[in-house]
């Protein structure tokens, strides 16, 4: 029984073994180390070699994803593979045969004479605009090797599409460009609003003193727009903070329910405005961890949100212990949030959906987001049923044992 | 009678400049201007010296920072409180200030700061 076992176990060892050589042989096949194999067989051993190889290699070129072109030292296409001429949007026929230079964009002509030349001695790269025959034009890498083909001196070349890495990099550029832009934004801003607030400040003090009073509720509602226009840099600021991940928290535990209460009386006339009535339904004792300028700045966020997509309607404020989370929910009767664009209203400068008067940059729900994130907690949007939309904020509680 | 406590403003915004010496002198303070770091020092090579400068951070010629270092470096000013006023993002390098307040400052927040860092200097 256990010389069995032992045998058995001999035998599966011997045939992995078989299977792993078996495995690196057609690696090696594969990358060109091997040109000949012994086989074998019950007949005695057999000699394989690949002096057909023309077969796999031209499967391989043309199965490639660059362009393959073999060149004669005039810069005429001897041969090249699908990929090339789907690269120029040009059939094949019309491709063996031309000049290079003639898919290549008239201004590069000269730099591409100059790369078949030093291409004969050595191997070269560069980059080089490809046209088409519409007249596309197509950002490449292109490498030349010479190479010897039947006693022929040509040219091998190797051409790489880099327009989805364009694509990237100028995605990226704009990503870097907006952020910096909003950062100048912000510090050009600073300045010129300094000297419009003080000045209205000034004014305000000496128009009390002679009391006019309609100068002085202008001068207020100016005021008022310097505020915003503070608020904006705020939140462009914000938003390129997050970005770079230098958004700290001060955290200290806080009673969530005297949270949201606060920022009910903060957003109180925002809502006469909107025409907008509270209910509150608020547990008490609610207690977490957190840093409560930003929290409260989350909170003002997603129910300024729900005040300017849900004019005219009661918007319902609860919060509760659910588990080990505290429960904030959100609830407004408005026009509700497109299904399809559940998924990115968290997104920076998304909105929620496209009212007419629906202003704004779009960062507020993205701020909350980050937010309620790096408090360790969660937010999500959903559509109501019955109309509207519902926000819910979970954040981690704080046991009475654990502070 | 006590005489009004004297303020040194450091800022190249000439707008800027004008109204915050206008809410000063409204106030009744005494106020010097420069409009950068460099002539900044030269003010102060006069004989009596502010009892708080208000300073500026991106400058021409001299900026807030370099100011700052010149200033710690002699001791004949070194001592004088230095209110900064900055445009600039967190990302700034940080300046060795009595206080840093962030424009835009509100007229009520800039005058609680002279009043503070100019009641104890007389």
């Amino acid at each position: 029984m256990k010389t069995q076992r032992a045998s058995i176990r001999f035998e599966v060892e011997e045939l992995r073994r078989r299977l792993q050589e078996t495995e690196e042989t057609l690696d090696a096949i594969r990358s060109g180390e091997v040109d000949a194999l012994v086989v074998a067989g019950p007949e005695g051993e057999r000699i394989f070699t690949l002096s057909g190889a023309e077969h796999p290699y031209r499967v391989m070129v043309e199965s490639m994803n660059e362009g393959a072109i073999s060149l004669a030292l005039d810069g005429t296409i001897l041969y090249c593979n699908g990929a090339f001429a789907r690269m120029i949007d040009t059939p094949l026929d019309q491709v063996m045969g031309h000049k290079l230079g003639e898919f290549v964009d008239d201004d590069e002509v000269p730099a591409l004479r100059d790369l078949i030349e030093r291409g004969r001695s050595s191997a070269i790269r560069a980059e080089m605009s490809l046209v088409s025959t519409a007249g596309d034009v197509l950002p490449t890498q292109i490498s030349l090797n010479p190479v010897e083909m039947d006693g022929a001196e040509v040219i091998g070349v190797v051409i790489t599409d880099l327009s989805e890495r364009r694509r990237k990099e100028q995605a990226q550029e704009a990503v870097r460009l907006r952020d910096e832009f909003l950062s100048i934004a912000s510090h050009e801003l600073r300045t010129p609003l300094s000297t419009l607030i003080l000045h209205l400040g000034l004014l305000e003090r000496l128009t009390h003193r002679s009391d006019p009073s309609r100068l002085e509720q202008n001068v207020r509602k100016a005021k008022g727009q310097a505020d915003r226009m503070t608020e904006l840099i705020n939140r462009l600021l914000d938003v390129t903070r997050i970005a770079s991940g230098r958004l700290e928290l001060e955290l200290a535990p806080h009673d969530l329910g005297e949270i949201v209460l606060g920022v009910v009386e903060q957003v109180s006339e925002e809502a006469t405005k909107s025409r907008c009535e509270f209910r509150l339904q608020i547990d008490e004792g609610v207690i977490t961890r957190c840093d409560r300028f930003r929290l409260e700045q989350a909170i003002v966020n997603v129910i300024s949100n729900a005040l300017k997509y849900a004019p005219d309607h009661p918007i319902s404020i609860t919060l509760e212990r659910r588990g080990s989370d505290a429960l904030l929910m959100v609830e407004d009767r408005g026009v509700g949030i497109d299904p399809d664009a559940l998924g990115r209203i968290f997104n920076r400068f998304e909105r929620a959906s496209a009212t007419p008067q629906s202003g704004g940059l779009g960062l507020g729900l993205y701020i909350a987001k980050e937010i309620v994130t790096q408090h360790g907690g969660s937010i999500r949007a959903e559509r109501r049923r019955g109309g509207g939309s519902r926000f819910s904020i979970a954040l981690p509680l704080v046991t009475e044992r654990s502070e | 009678m006590r005489r009004a406590p004297n303020i040194l403003l450091i800022e190249d915004d000439s707008d800027l400049a004008d109204v915050i010496v206008e809410v000063l002198r409204t106030e009744g303070y005494r106020v010097a201007y420069a409009r950068d770091g460099k002539a900044a020092l030269e003010l102060l090579k006069e004989q009596e010296l502010p009892d708080l400068i208000l300073l500026d951070l991106m400058m021409p010629n001299m900026n807030g920072w370099e100011f700052r270092e010149a200033q710690m470096r002699d001791a004949r000013i070194a001592k004088i409180p230095v209110v900064v006023l900055s445009a600039t993002g967190e990302r700034a390098r940080p300046i060795d200030a009595a206080l840093v307040l962030r424009k835009p400052v509100t007229l009520e927040t800039l005058l609680r700061a002279a009043q503070e860092f100019t009641r104890t200097s007389k």
